[in-house]
């Protein structure tokens, strides 16, 4: 075991509200952790609680064994990128980035070589004496990033980096600040759940200020252990069913369970084949939407709506449908009610 | 409401905001505009809302030319990025509001009916500001459907709402406005949102309009790089020579592409990330991965060439190579 960050039982309130409820999770080094939630999840209190920037109202953080809860934000080795990344307008790009090596008492000469190391390490080499009005808003974002760097933390912390930029340029950039980041300890928090999935060792989910999963991509999109888990991460279909004899039923398929009574099976809609053989069941195409290299379906089979995606263009009204046991997933049906179980705010 | 926009212009000062544009929204169509900031799409909004008036060119409701027709003649329902519902009122009462100031009997009916819509279980007593910003919008696009609008126009509605919050609602809006059966035009800058809800796109760059096609031909069928590039995200471009027989070498590649071009002539290739079908005849090595639920985004190296592709995740699991075929139909032709 390699921890370099530990969470230990934090909770925070802001008046009324309990932001955080007895948080703990680890970080081991070299990991590249997403947290992912909606937004008032509390994720970014979270991060300004490691940062220091913020105190619990319980709970510790250990650095390397160390507990830091008490030391102040600048004495932390930890670089925070806040979600608003605020670059000094009237200084330089070099001087934006000198500025923490500075702060944390590195002489002029020493500061100048770190900023020029990590200016060069996110692609910005030459415009050192441009300001940040003069950059794009990713090419701020990049100097945002080497000013983290630069003050070369054990931790890297950053928060929703990408929000500020338009989709295209965040599906570019998030590729290569991973890659600028390669082999350092991250802990970076968004909303956005693809793109976590896309770049986490690990991903921790959290809801209304409690951590609800924790794990790698795949395992928890496969097998999430709840309702929410299994929605949030993408699009899933829940039909309402009663398990009994140790099986539940999805059109002609059975799936043998050890649960008994009401439950909620799930199934991804790249799960649903559609097949060409008449003995599977047969569904009504009610919608048709292509989606950007893929087509989405609504398709009606026995009263049930099942959204399926197809590679291809599907030209029939009636479509057979064909389910493999082992991509269904059962859930006990949640005495909240499914919309409720699920629901993202 | 048949919506017909004829070369219409405007400027301000030395800037062209919009550039001679020319389209028609059919009945009961929802119509996408998409384009990056500052591409004129605002302007043009407002233009056909009544909000601006064009230099030249008409504005046409069916037959009839609403060009010098004020806002509030053209009777146009609005959905904005920033919800604008009355907070005063209850969320039931925002909805209800046009047909109230209209004194309709039935509102009854017709509140129940949109709150079907919504799927909400909102109390008669429930405010607005009690609700979550996805909810408000849908509160919002209920109210103006509600005001029975010649036409609905919806600027950036899920924009700042998070992720997966977007990616659900998308469809629900789209199933609202088409049961009712409004025209609209939608206007966003997100492509995956607009192929999403829009029955055809138009694109546009520096106020004028690039392409008009469904999503589906905005996607395999882009007039340019630019194009080509915009919608879908990511897009493998390659230069390349023809062979004739609509083949194009790239490097010791031959690959067969979407149409011919004379032998010998450069082109530049737009390979679709989906291009790339498994059991194929070309070994790729799997170089990087990004696992995105249902598909995985891969790079591949097919004789030392680098190639972006999606494939389902299922069909790329714990494997470092797959044999592909690049898919002729995603393979668009440029001529350089």
């Amino acid at each position: 075991m390699n921890k370099i960050l530990e969470v230990k039982n934090i909770s925070k309130r802001f008046g009324n509200i309990q932001a955080l409820r007895d948080v703990s999770f680890d970080v081991e080094k070299g990991e590249f952790v997403f947290i992912v939630a909606h937004t008032n999840a509390g994720k970014s209190t979270l991060l300004k609680i490691i940062a220091g920037i913020l105190e619990p109202d319980e709970g510790e953080i250990y650095i390397e064994g160390e507990n830091i809860t008490k030391t102040p934000p600048w004495e932390r080795p930890v670089g925070y990128m806040p979600q608003t990344y605020a670059l000094f307008p009237h200084m330089t790009v070099l001087e934006n980035v000198m500025f923490g090596p500075i702060h944390r008492g590195l002489d002029r000469e020493e500061a100048i070589e770190k900023a020029q190391k990590y200016i060069e390490l996110v692609g910005l080499k030459g415009w050192e004496k441009a300001y940040p009005h003069e950059l794009s808003g990713g090419m701020q974002q990049r100097v945002a990033l080497a000013r983290v760097l630069a003050v070369e933390p054990k931790i890297i912390l950053l928060d929703e980096p990408l929000s500020a930029l338009d989709a295209l340029l965040r599906v570019k950039l998030r590729g290569e600040i991973k890659k600028i980041l390669k082999g350092k300890t991250v802990l970076w928090v968004t909303h956005d759940q693809e793109g976590a999935m896309s770049l986490a060792d690990k991903l921790i989910v959290m809801r209304s200020g409690r951590i609800v999963a924790v794990g790698n991509a795949m395992e928890l999109y496969y097998k999430p252990t709840s309702l929410y888990v299994a929605h949030f991460l993408g699009e899933i279909n829940f039909i309402e069913s009663v398990a009994h004899g140790g099986f539940v039923q999805i059109l002609d398929t059975k799936v043998s369970t050890d649960k008994i009574g009401p439950v909620v099976i799930g199934i991804r809609p790249e799960d649903i084949k559609i097949v060409k053989n008449n003995s599977s069941p047969l569904g009504r195409v009610k919608e048709l939407r292509f989606v950007g290299g893929f087509w989405r379906l609504l398709v009606d089979v026995e009263g049930i709506d099942l959204v399926v995606y197809s590679l291809k263009r599907i030209r029939s009204k009636e479509v057979s449908l064909r389910i493999h046991p082992e991509d269904v997933l059962v859930f006990d049906y949640p005495p909240e009610g499914i919309r409720r179980a699920v629901h993202l705010e | 409401m048949r919506i017909v926009v004829r070369n219409v212009r405007k400027r301000f000062g030395k800037v062209v905001a919009v550039d001679d544009v020319s389209f028609e929204v059919k009945d009961g169509e929802i119509f996408g505009i998409i384009g990056l900031s500052g591409c004129g799409k605002t302007t043009l909004l407002k233009i056909i809302a009544g909000i601006l008036r064009p230099d030249s060119g008409k504005i046409y409701f069916d037959d009839v030319d609403v060009t010098n027709l004020a806002l509030e003649e053209r009777k146009i329902g609005f959905v904005f990025q920033d919800v604008r519902l009355f907070n005063h009122l209850t969320a039931i009462e925002n909805i209800a509001y046009a047909p109230t100031l209209r004194g309709e009997q039935d509102r009854e009916e017709l509140v129940d009916w949109l709150m079907g819509f919504i799927r909400a279980d909102l109390s008669k007593s429930t405010m607005p500001t009690e609700l979550s910003r996805g909810m408000q919008q849908k509160i919002s696009l209920a109210r103006a459907i509600a005001s029975e609008p010649n036409l609905l126009l919806l600027d950036e509605p899920l924009a700042g709402l998070d992720a997966r919050i977007k990616s659900t609602m998308v469809f629900e809006l789209r199933d609202m406005i088409k049961d009712v059966g409004v025209t609209a035009i939608y206007v966003t800058h997100d492509q995956w949102e607009i192929s999403s809800i829009a029955d055809r796109i138009a694109i546009m760059k520096a106020g004028k309009i690039i392409q008009i096609g469904t999503p589906e031909e905005l996607y395999y069928r882009p007039v340019n790089e630019y194009v080509a590039t915009f919608m879908g995200g990511e897009c493998n471009l390659l230069n390349a020579y023809s062979l004739g027989n609509s083949q194009f070498k790239i490097g010791d590649l031959i690959l067969k592409g979407s149409r011919n071009i004379e032998n010998g002539r450069n082109v530049k290739l737009a390979i679709k990330l989906d291009a790339f079908i498994p059991n194929g005849r070309f070994e790729a090595k799997i170089i990087e991965r990004n696992f995105m639920g249902p598909f995985t985004r891969l790079v591949l190296d097919i004789n030392g060439i680098k190639f972006i592709a999606k494939m389902p995740s299922k069909q790329v699991f714990n494997v470092d190579k797959v044999f592909v075929d690049i898919d002729p139909n995603k393979i668009v032709v440029f001529e350089r």
